[in-house]
């Protein structure tokens, strides 16, 4: 009986708030109530944009090396060896795996580039050159799995019958990277046009630079890339067996799970089979793990800012209506009711903020740092902001403003009634 | 009926001490409309409150219909202000964001009637204190005579024991007093039992009663002629 008694009350004290919170937020000023939904908005932004920024960074520059390197799935040389030994098993069996959108083939060997050997007048003039390594590759193979044409930054793309001709990496060259250290140098002087010269196992052979490749990644932009059939010619007997084949998966399928394919036909015991991400170099993992700590403890930061700024809002409006409390009770409403609209009305604002901020997120703020990305020397920096990590934000910022509404309503509801009437 | 027993309520701030209401003993019976009249600062509207379980006694009793209310905890009070009384305050004490029905149904939803049933009763408690036309007008829409009577309806709706009214007068020009005064004699008529602080004595002699204080204590009760 007393528990049925104290049901219907707390049943009468939940609708009595949920009347109370509708017709004040319906009622009360346009002004006021755009302003808090801002501020909220603003909150939310707060604690989701310049994490996602943060995060977005090294995401950015792992995304990039997958799309422009690596594709989903690289298989390479085991260290001990040359080359991926048995290639013909090895090519048998991917070009049965229907998982397989497209992949290319890289033939590597080291390189010295020269440029201005004409102009050098003294023998011991030293020469602008710089170490690097030679790409053999089918130029349409290439630009299926990474696309490498969109990143001819000068000049154009390696035809596929061009023999004469081939495109080096930016990093190469001293206008994109200023690098002049005793064991690293860069090339002062070549333009699209020149002509190199590429020392290979000893023998110079002469190219037509036709462009310059800026892809952000390391792998990429320190080579030299000549056409596969001109890479036969110069490299020597070697059987043609790869260092590096990429491949790209089609929609849906897993890195993973193509891996352990060639696992359990026993070929990782001829080359190094990984997912892009188990490829990635150590440093750019070190970055993500790093800006992912310090995005968290913005964020923790963000979290806590966000909760304040809650209270304070939804504080001030309680204190604002300080004498209305104090008349609620005088006239028989419970502290419950009072406190549940006042929880409501802090949820309402948290909640409107937040969805209208999520909106700017993923209508605004995401494609346009996907349009424009920020220009890192070794990323394409982005606004990571998934939708579960958003809609944790929100959960934090829901938890909070109900704790916000709740404080300050308890807060006032706790005082005299008389005070909170006549304002003592 | 309302019994007051040695009430005596002191404000204390810092080393000053004010008794604000010295060992008051009365009694109001039921359907008795009591004036409580005085000078400003003579303890007149802290008795009310603390009749009314708005304020505690420093010491002393407060029995209705034979209940000691004096100690009630916090929500026992408020309930029991919903259940049994009703108030009428000087500045009227509307929700600014709530139209008159809706002002007047919230106790009623309170008390566990649905919107309907409440907004019903409401509209009802404004007809009869005439302000039929002024349902859906929020407080600042309405004359200052209309807000007392939409704050009367309110404390009507849900037909208390006992009617306080704070002064209810002070705010109102003597034409709208003389219409507010005559509603609460006509409740009052009807078995209302009221009690009306004001420090207005022409006003106070509508009352069956006038208790008069000064400095906290009781001058004189006397009995009214109409």
């Amino acid at each position: 009986m007393y528990i049925s008694k104290y049901n219907k009350v707390m049943f009468t004290s939940i609708k009595l708030g949920f009347y109370l919170a509708w017709k004040d937020l319906s009622r009360s000023s346009k002004l006021t109530t755009f302003l808090i939904v801002f501020i909220m908005m603003l909150t939310f932004l707060n604690l989701t944009v310049g994490r996602g920024i943060l995060v977005g960074l090294p995401k950015g520059s792992t995304n990039v090396y997958d799309e422009r390197y690596s594709g989903d799935l690289v298989i390479s040389k085991l260290r001990q060896e040359k080359y991926v030994v048995e290639f013909p098993r090895i090519e048998t069996f991917y070009k049965n795996l229907p998982e397989i959108k497209s992949l290319t083939i890289r033939y590597l060997h080291p390189t010295t580039v020269t440029t201005g050997y004409k102009e050098r007048v003294g023998a011991d003039e030293s020469l602008d050159s710089t170490g690097s390594v030679v790409v053999g590759i089918d130029p349409l193979n290439e630009n299926s799995v990474t696309n490498l044409s969109k990143f001819v930054v000068e000049g154009s793309y390696l035809d596929e019958d061009d023999t004469q001709g081939v495109m080096v990496g930016a990093s190469l060259l001293f206008r994109y990277s200023p690098l002049d250290s005793p064991t690293e140098s860069t090339i002062r002087n070549l333009q699209v046009g020149d002509k190199i010269k590429l020392t290979i196992s000893g023998i110079d052979h002469f190219y037509f630079v036709r462009g310059v490749v800026k892809s952000k990644v390391g792998e990429v932009d320190r080579r030299v890339f000549m056409n596969i059939k001109e890479f036969k010619r110069v490299s020597g007997e070697r059987d043609f067996r790869p260092e590096e084949i990429s491949f790209k998966l089609i929609d849906g399928a897993s890195a993973e799970e193509v891996k352990n394919k060639f696992y359990n036909e026993g070929l990782h015991k001829f080359a190094k089979i990984q997912t892009a991400l188990e490829s990635q170099p150590q440093f750019l993992k070190d970055i993500g793990t790093t800006f992912d700590i310090l995005g968290n403890f913005l964020g923790a930061i963000g979290l806590v800012v966000a909760s304040v700024t809650v209270f304070i809002v939804i504080f001030v409006n309680a204190i604002t209506r300080r004498k209305f409390i104090g008349i609620l009770k005088a006239i028989g409403v419970n502290s419950l009711a009072i406190e549940v609209s006042y929880m409501l009305q802090a949820v309402f604002y948290a909640t409107s903020g937040s969805l209208i901020g999520m909106l700017f997120l993923y209508t605004f703020f995401e494609p346009y740092f996907l349009q424009n990305p920020i220009n890192f020397p070794f990323a394409d920096g982005i606004l990571y902001a998934p939708l579960n990590d958003s809609l944790f934000r929100f959960a934090v910022l829901f938890g909070a403003s109900l704790l916000s509404g709740y404080i300050p309503a308890r807060l006032v509801v706790k005082q005299k009634t008389l005070d909170a009437i006549l304002g003592r | 009926m309302i019994e007051v027993k040695n009430l005596t309520k002191k404000f204390i701030n810092g080393e000053t001490e004010l008794i604000a209401n010295k060992n008051l003993s009365f009694e109001v019976a039921t359907g008795e409309f009591l004036s409580i009249i005085g000078r400003s600062g003579s303890g007149k509207s802290t008795l009310l409150y603390q009749m009314g379980l708005l304020d505690h006694p420093t010491s002393g009793e407060i029995l209705i219909d034979g209940k000691n209310v004096t100690n009630l905890y916090a929500e026992e009070r408020t309930n029991y202000r919903l259940h049994n009384l009703g108030y009428v305050f000087q500045d009227y004490a509307l929700i600014p964001t709530l139209n008159a029905l809706e002002n007047v149904a919230v106790p009623l939803i309170m008390k566990g009637f649905s919107i309907s049933e409440s907004y019903k009763t409401a509209g009802e408690a404004l007809d009869e204190v005439g302000l039929s036309k002024k349902y859906n007008n929020l407080p600042n829409m309405l004359s200052g005579g209309e807000q007392q009577r939409v704050s009367i309806a309110r404390a009507l709706a849900g037909k208390p024991k006992i009617l306080f009214a704070d002064e209810p007068t002070a705010n109102l020009d003597t034409e709208t007093s003389k219409v507010v005064l005559n509603t609460f004699i006509e409740l009052n008529n009807r078995g209302q039992t009221i009690i009306m602080v004001t420090h207005e004595k022409e006003f106070a002699v509508i009352g069956d009663r006038t208790l008069e204080l000064k400095d906290g204590e009781i001058v004189k009760i006397s009995k009214n002629t109409h």
